[in-house]
């Protein structure tokens, strides 16, 4: 019987009355009629109450006690906001009056109150707050959007004082418009709440009834005039502080009218810098009990009371958010697909970007009107991303057969869902490609199953090699191609994340290696494919001067010109392209390699292995293993790597026996080789992606992200070189094989350089740290 | 009255008072052998110019009880329903 | 000398003790009813540790609480929910005893994999767990309410543990 059952069995058995509680929901139902007389039961209750088993719990059938663990709790200090006590300042605040005895002190505090709300904007967005802790324990803001609300329009305070009841109104509009396009974001579901994102609005209506963007940025306007001409340069900071905050009502035309134009950006970081690099925190300070907890004890609340937060000089922040949204916007000068995913994919790789360019991305590039950039059908898209990758004028594509039709709607799926992923925040990321893999792994089924059964139709393609026809499938190869890729980023996310403990390291580097392995033959199918079909036109050619009717030769010459002008360039550009991701995997591939040779050497030395180095009864090494590897488990191909195969892998690397010393400068050599083949690869990588893709040898694709691009292959090169450095250290303790005691004190650690790619940690060798200390 | 046992609360709008001079009033959902209460939809009454509030879902310790209140017609209901039911089994 | 036992429910101070312990232990807060959650459907997987030879001998000095539940509905899941031992008596192995007693209960009552959560700063504990054989199965961005990362870890003890979900129920399907 589940315990859930068994639990309402003893709930009932203490005081049991059969079909009871159905009869009491019915008469719940009609509760909630106006209050009326009431008796006092205490006596009688808790009367009831003093004979109760230690193991009872009463409670209706319907609830499940588990949700009863969020509930708060009356006189608990961390779960009872009613306990916030509060100042006299706080509990005497009133809006509507003018604080400050002269203009300058009131100037000082509406520009100290603007300051702390912009600057908790960043704590909020930049750091993770939540909004009761920042922008909403601002007495005005809560009065101006509870009155704004129950008029349906903005409303102004009546203090007498312009600069409260004027520019202090209009920046605060601004704040909860900018606010409120967050909350549009939020609700788009790209980005998590309470992960990415805090919206607690206390139950607070930001604006919704307010869509006039252009009136509020005009009564900015207004208010900086007035600043300016009745305050003069003392008046220079606040207007500063107002021109942010146009920019920020301003960034909600990315999202309504997918604009790409940067100007506001660029605004919001030359006014953050300015802000950033003055100071003035010491100089203004906002009236007594104007920012207070006190939202958090008088409105409906079902958090429990956090202390407010202490922003620090926090401008910079507003850049980072800019900077970030200028990368993502580049998208729109996307000339390809290619460039599309490969800012995707290098825009967050590196950097956890900014929330607000994070949850933008998604919902820009596929739009409502569910089109992609706003230029193509999902249908061009996914054709696209085909043609760029393999199927560029194969038989199957010419024809488009209808039984492709269904089949391409679920690739542009799982692409959404990997384009979506992207933006995702580091651990998310990971988290995707988890899901991801049963997703290409289903298509990748499919398309191999439809390509086949064309085949047996004749429609069907073919690589013309040296061999023969050999048949090709070029649905199939880009679906088993974005598999394994993301098969690969989620194993070595996973170093990022520090989720692998050194001794698994053996296991995940060698998994990296299999799959890029199998990668690259997948890649030299479809560049032999490519290849064979630019040979087939350039053979076109040589049949033309063969042929010896004139009209023959004529009707060549069309359809050689034909194949030149609307095939070549792209097959030439697809070869480049496989050239970049063919040096792209053999990077991954060598790197995986040498760090699986560098284990070996460890091992030999004897501080490491792959087994647990726990002493524990409860598991053992193989379920470790085939828990590790759950998330492959039921991809077909490439094989599940069993433990069997690993543990056959390992003897072959394995340094012992009589030969060690050989084996040893063997695995040594052979590590030297790997690197020095990913560094070439890596420095003719950043090369070509400097220069562009009309430099002749690969085309990366990246010129959107070259910077973000550029950074990833220079943290794997600096990571090449800090294994090789560390080979070096390791190697010294190699001359004489170590005592027990030395061994003893020693052990290895998974540690990302600086500069480093965290995708490759080094396995450094290191003194224990004596944990009792 | 005195046929009304625990379960029959269940379901129940029940207003607490507290010694601090504040009032929850909510619908009982749970409670354990000391008595601690579990309550779903609370408002939070705090006298006349604080007004009310809600909190959703709240434990109310045994300790912080002074005084349960249930409604006269709640109430009377409840014992009728109950006398109704013992009836029919004997 | 430290002495473990099983929780008794019958013993109110036992719970009284048990809140102080773990409100004074862990950052997050918690009500009676979380208490409740655990302690009234799983008696049997809370256990505290007492020292006989201090002057209150009946007062736990740790506690380790624990659930056990069908996981997606394909195979039992140990949940380990808190953990606390007295700052005064930390170092001295008494977690980990706690953690064993209680796994081993688990285990007996056939448990597939245990689980928990911890923040990705807090060595003592990663190195308690993985001590055990708990391996890190996947990160969580600002889990907690002092916003730092955690990791949930697993602690595999059959193969159904290591068959992915999805996969045991089409089992399941099958084999109807």
């Amino acid at each position: 019987m589940p315990l859930e059952d068994q639990l309402e069995k003893l709930d009932i058995s203490d005081t049991s009355y059969g079909s009871m509680t159905a009869e009491i929901e019915t008469l719940r139902d009609e509760d909630g009629e106006p209050m009326e007389e009431l008796v006092d039961i205490t006596q009688m209750f808790f009367d009831l109450g003093r004979d109760l088993s230690p193991h009872t719990i009463i409670k209706d059938p319907g609830f499940n006690l588990f949700e009863g663990t969020h509930s708060l709790e009356v006189n608990n200090e961390k779960l009872d906001s009613s306990l916030i006590s509060l100042t006299d300042e706080e509990r005497q605040f009133d809006c509507n009056l003018a604080y400050g005895d002269d203009e300058l002190l009131r100037l000082k505090h509406v520009t100290a109150i603007v300051d702390l709300l912009t600057r908790f904007l960043v704590s909020w967005l930049n750091e993770y707050q939540t909004l009761p802790t920042t922008v909403l324990s601002c007495r005005y803001v809560e009065h101006l959007l509870i009155e704004s609300s129950k008029a349906g329009r903005l409303t102004y305070l009546h203090s007498g004082d312009p600069l409260y009841d004027q520019v202090l109104c209009d920046a605060i509009y601004g704040i909860c418009y900018f606010a409120k396009f967050v909350q549009k974001l939020l609700k788009a579901g790209v980005i998590f709440e309470e992960e990415d994102l805090n919206f607690n609005g206390m139950g607070l209506d930001f604006l919704s009834y307010f869509e006039e963007q252009q009136v509020i940025v005009d009564r900015l306007h207004r208010s900086i005039e007035f600043v300016e001409s009745s305050q003069g340069d003392k008046g220079t900071f606040l207007s500063r502080l107002l021109r942010i905050i146009i920019c920020l009502v301003k960034m909600e035309d990315h999202l309504e009218l997918y604009s790409a134009d940067v100007t506001r950006l660029d605004e919001l970081i030359e006014e953050s810098r300015y802000l950033d690099e003055h100071d003035v925190s010491q100089e203004y300070t906002p009236p007594p009990g104007c920012f207070s907890m006190s939202i958090q004890k008088r409105l409906s609340n079902r958090f429990p009371p956090k202390h407010l937060v202490v922003p620090n000089w926090n401008y910079k922040g507003f850049s980072t958010m800019a900077q970030d949204l200028k990368i993502v916007l580049k998208v729109n000068d996307a000339a390809t697909m290619l460039e599309a995913a490969q800012l995707a994919q290098y825009f967050n790789k590196l950097t956890q970007r900014h929330v607000i360019a994070r949850a933008l991305f998604p919902l820009y590039f596929i739009r409502d009107d569910q089109t992609i950039l706003g230029k193509y059908s999902t249908l061009d898209c996914i054709h696209m991303h085909l043609r760029e990758f393999s199927a560029m004028s194969t038989t199957i594509s010419k024809q488009s057969p209808q039984e492709l039709e269904p089949i391409l709607q679920e690739a542009m799926n799982v692409l959404f869902e990997w384009y979506q992923n992207t933006a995702q925040n580091t651990s998310r990321y990971r988290q995707g490609y988890n899901r991801q893999l049963l997703l290409w792994d289903a298509l990748h089924a499919q398309m191999e199953t439809t390509e086949f059964e064309l085949a047996q139709r004749g429609i069907a393609d073919q690589t013309m090699g040296q061999q023969g026809r050999i048949p090709f499938m070029p649905y199939s190869s880009w679906a088993f191609s974005m598999k394994v890729t993301a098969m690969l980023d989620y194993v070595t996310k996973g170093f990022d994340l520090d989720v692998y403990k050194p001794f698994e390291s053996f296991s995940m580097f060698w998994y990296a290696y299999y799959l890029s392995y199998n990668l690259e033959a997948c890649l030299e199918n479809v560049q032999q494919f490519i290849d064979s079909k630019i040979n087939s036109i350039h053979g076109l050619a040589k049949k033309i001067k063969k042929v010896k009717t004139i009209e023959k030769k004529n009707e060549l010459k069309a359809q050689h010109r034909h194949l030149m002008d609307t095939e070549m360039e792209q097959l030439r550009t697809n070869k480049r392209y496989l050239s970049y991701l063919f040096m792209n995997t053999a990077i991954i591939k060598s790197l995986s390699l040498a760090q699986v040779f560098q284990f070996s050497i460890l091992r030999y030395l004897g501080i490491i292995d792959t087994n647990s180095p726990a002493k524990s009864k409860f598991t053992s090494d193989r379920l470790l293993h085939d828990l590790r590897f759950k998330p492959f488990s039921s991809i077909g191909v490439p094989d599940v790597l069993t433990y069997e195969t690993l543990q056959s892998t390992l003897r072959e690397f394995s340094i012992e026996g009589t030969m060690s010393s050989v084996k040893l400068e063997n695995a040594r050599q052979c590590m030297d080789k790997e690197l020095q083949s990913a560094s070439n690869a890596i420095e003719t990588i950043k090369k070509c992606i400097s220069a562009g893709d009309n430099n002749g040898l690969i085309v990366t694709g990246t010129r959107l992200v070259k910077e973000e691009a550029l950074d990833y292959y220079n943290h794997l090169q600096v990571s090449v070189e800090a294994i090789i450095a560390n080979s070096t250290t390791i190697s010294s303790h190699l001359k004489s094989l170590k005592s027990a005691e030395w061994k003893h004190r020693h052990e290895v650690r998974l540690n990302v350089p600086k500069g480093g790619s965290p995708f490759f940690p080094l396995l450094e060798l290191i003194e224990k740290v004596d944990r009792k200390k | 009255m005195d046929c009304l046992k625990l379960p029959d609360f269940i379901g129940c709008t029940l207003h607490i008072s507290h010694g601090d001079g504040r009032m929850l009033t909510g619908t009982l959902v749970a409670l354990d052998c000391q008595l601690n209460l579990l309550l779903d939809h609370v408002q939070e009454h705090r006298g006349q110019d604080q007004g009310e509030r809600s909190l959703g879902l709240v434990s109310v310790p045994r300790n912080t009880i002074t005084s349960v209140k249930i409604s006269r017609t709640k109430l009377d209901r409840l014992c009728h329903m109950k006398q109704e039911i013992l009836r029919h089994i004997i | 000398m430290i002495v473990y036992k099983p929780l008794d429910l019958r013993n109110l101070l036992h719970f009284e003790h048990l809140k102080r312990l773990i409100d004074a232990d862990l950052s997050e807060p918690y009500s009676i009813y979380v208490y409740r959650y655990f302690l009234n459907r799983w008696p049997e997987l809370t256990y505290l540790a007492f020292d006989d030879e201090s002057g209150t001998p009946d007062t736990p000095i740790g506690c380790v609480i624990c659930k056990s539940e069908l996981h997606r509905g394909s195979r039992m899941r140990g949940y380990i929910g808190m953990l606390a031992v007295e700052t005064a008596y930390r170092g001295l192995g008494i977690a980990k005893t706690l953690v064993k007693n209680v796994i081993e209960k688990m285990q007996e009552d056939g448990c597939d994999e245990i689980m928990l959560e911890t923040e990705v700063e807090n060595r003592a504990a990663l190195n308690l767990y993985e001590g055990m054989g708990f391996i890190r199965m996947k990160r969580m961005f600002r889990y907690y309410l002092n916003e730092g990362d955690a990791f949930k870890l697993i602690l595999p003890l059959t193969q159904k543990s290591c068959i992915r979900t999805t996969f045991l129920n089409q089992n399941d399907e099958l084999l109807l």
